[in-house]
């Protein structure tokens, strides 16, 4: 099947292929979003307006189910930052986009009325039917309706309420694996673009494997067998299977760098209560739902998910992850993991990005809108989300909207969104891809944690963080889940090049890795320059370069001149 | 000299006197991080490992001094 463009037009309700322009073909995942968003929108259009378009992008290798490589990029101008948006999910989406032979699909246009649609997707083409009778339901019925209509072999992306009313928080969820609805392109707003192009959820409905052909199956097979048996070997795959990303809780608050109570401080007094221990202990205690292993992508080998259930041994959420215990956790003071998973699912049925949310409902705490360690007031600000009331949908804008609109300075946004849960003041390198990365503040745009440098020296932490953005942007292109990168990095060094010209009969040089990383970056900020961005929006906010963060006392002291060093790197 | 150990994750399971993730290990005046390694012997290359102590990333090369609380992390990175 030859790969193509897929335009939808959600004004005229059309939608036609095309085949790949020249200037796309060696573009894929995460680098291509800002070179169709150059080449097709105007910079400085409204997010929510007509003139953006919503991109789903599958990596250069999905499509056949090679471990941990089948991720869906999801991009376009973002409501939340204003600049360029990529967020990747796994799931099944972006596998069956492929079978279908999407390269990207363009959502674009302003809806004519006041309808919700549902955009169909099979072999016969796309097409448009009402989805009004589901509309203000959450992710989870919503999905289990759709399940029911068309089957539980489809694939489906689809927004929550947050999306509907156009949150900045709202993100865009994917089924897993098992159909659960649970697997969020979640940074950004981009759930919002899809609501405003009154879309409520896409159905792709191809349930064949049809993998794309390759171009040199041997030289192919090959790559895939020295990168199985690399990521196999390496300790990481055993410790992220066992654990789950949960293991970071206790690594952050060691450096002193996990956030606590608005990020005020960066140990928390209770951390054995949120670890990877306990939760590992409680999960298999209870039985059930609960699984402390679980794979969210077909062909996962790293298996990083997991499932929590309730003392009853019924599941509250899948999966959860250290992003999330950090941010609805120690952030707003919650210690322990059933208030965690009750919030995280609350926001997943909203459809909401539960770093966003969790910063907004720390600003919140601080403002006095809850006390630090209240899961049931926590509770009842999402139920304002969920109704829609102006509380609500301020909380639903995010952390910078709260804040400005309490007047709090403790605010822990760049470009408006929300930091991961690293306290960029006590893991430096991590504070420089923060305030430089054209996403805005996010962890996996790289993350520096686990770099060979003291992360409170602020001469050392620039190399670490440009090698990390370029990395992650290189993953990202590939379609890879960062967890891949391991056994990538421990595999033979032309494993990458080999896969990509195994499947494309393309080469991509000496090192597609940071090729493909480098070009992606530079066409995010290209695409940032021409929305109005300057270096002054390069910087962490003011308040974390004076005051000092307990226990390590640090406060972000990296020179501008090595933060504004990113922009001559990428231009 | 003494120095007080914390096992996360993976690690814990690999002490001597099965599993457990707080150790009290006894060591020579002046060891390095490398031979508290090797007396724990958790089937892990130090090159895997991350070493925290006082907040601070250490490395095997590193001397310790009586009294030092470590932090071994296995393998692991962040994700949401």
């Amino acid at each position: 099947m030859t790969e193509a463009i897929w335009r939808v037009n959600v004004n005229k309700q059309t939608v036609t292929t095309e085949p790949v322009p020249e200037s796309w073909q060696r573009l894929a995942g995460r680098a291509l979003i800002p070179r169709i968003l150059l080449d097709e929108i105007p910079p400085k259009c409204e997010p929510l307006g007509p003139f953006n378009k919503l991109l789903f992008v599958p990596g250069f290798l999905v499509g056949h189910m090679l471990s941990s490589c089948d991720r869906i990029s999801v991009g376009a101008k973002s409501p939340l930052t204003g600049g360029i948006k990529e967020a990747n999910a796994g799931g099944t989406t972006g596998l069956k986009l492929v079978h279908l032979g999407i390269k990207a699909m363009i959502i674009e246009g302003a809806p004519a009325g006041d309808g919700w649609w549902l955009l169909h997707l099979s072999q016969e083409g796309g097409r448009f039917e009402p989805a009004d009778d589901i509309v203000g339901l959450g992710i989870e019925e919503s999905a289990a309706r759709l399940r029911e209509q068309y089957g539980d072999k489809v694939g489906i992306a689809l927004i929550g309420p947050a999306g509907e009313m156009m949150m900045a928080s709202a993100g865009i969820q994917n089924l897993d694996k098992d159909g659960a609805p649970a697997r969020i392109a979640a940074r950004g707003g981009l759930g919002a673009v899809m609501g405003s192009k009154r879309l409520k959820a896409i159905i792709i409905d191809k349930t064949d494997y049809t993998p794309p052909p390759l171009a040199d199956e041997a030289l192919y097979k090959d790559a895939k067998k020295r990168y199985v048996k690399a990521l196999m070997a390496h300790p990481q795959t055993k410790t992220y299977a066992d654990y789950g990303t949960v293991a970071v809780a206790t690594m952050a608050n060691g450096f002193g760098a996990i956030p606590v109570k608005n990020f005020s401080v960066g140990e928390f007094e209770n951390i054995d209560k949120i670890n990877a221990d306990n939760m590992r202990d409680i999960i298999l205690e209870r039985g059930g739902d609960g699984d402390t292993t679980h794979a969210c992508m077909p062909g996962c080998l790293i298996m990083s998910s997991n499932c929590f259930a309730g003392p009853d041994g019924e599941k509250i959420v899948t999966p959860l992850e250290y992003e999330t215990i950090g941010l609805v956790g120690s952030n707003l003071g919650i210690d322990d993991f059933d208030t965690i998973a009750k919030l995280n699912q609350e926001m997943n049925d909203l459809g909401i990005d539960t770093i966003e949310m969790g910063g907004a409902l720390g600003v919140a705490a601080e403002a006095g809108l809850m006390e630090f360690g209240d899961g049931d007031r926590a509770m009842e600000l999402l139920q304002e989300v969920r109704q829609g009331t102006p509380l609500g949908r301020a909380l639903g804008q995010g952390a910078a909207t709260i804040g400005k609109l309490y007047s709090v300075r403790r605010v822990p946004v760049v470009k408006g969104q929300t930091m991961s849960a690293y306290d960029p003041r006590a893991i430096k390198g991590t504070g420089v891809t923060y305030a430089t990365s054209p996403q805005g503040a996010d962890h996996t745009c790289g993350l520096t944690i686990r770099a060979k440098v003291d992360h409170l020296d602020p001469t050392v932490q620039l190399d670490v963080s440009i090698a990390g953005q370029i990395n992650t942007a290189g993953f990202d292109t590939l379609g890879a889940c960062m967890f891949s990168g391991f056994g990538f990095s421990a595999a033979p060094p032309d494993t990458i090049r080999d896969l990509l010209k195994g499947q494309y009969g393309l080469d991509f040089g000496e090192n597609p890795l940071q090729e493909l990383g480098r070009e992606t970056v530079k066409l995010e900020r290209a695409f940032n320059k021409a929305a109005g961005f300057t270096a002054a929006d390069d910087r962490l906010p003011e308040w974390m370069t004076v005051e000092p963060l307990p226990p390590t006392n640090a406060v972000f002291d990296v020179s501008e001149e090595d933060l504004d060093k990113v922009n001559e790197v990428f231009s | 000299m003494k120095v007080k150990v914390r096992l996360h994750a993976t690690l814990r399971r690999h002490t001597p006197e099965g599993y457990q993730n707080r150790l009290e290990v006894e060591l020579e005046e002046g060891a390095t991080v490398a031979s508290l390694l090797r007396k724990l012997n958790l089937g892990m290359e130090p090159e895997h490992l991350l070493i925290v102590t006082n907040r601070r990333r250490i490395e095997p090369e590193d001397a310790l001094a009586d009294g030092a609380k470590i932090d071994l992390f296995p393998p692991i990175s962040g994700g949401n």
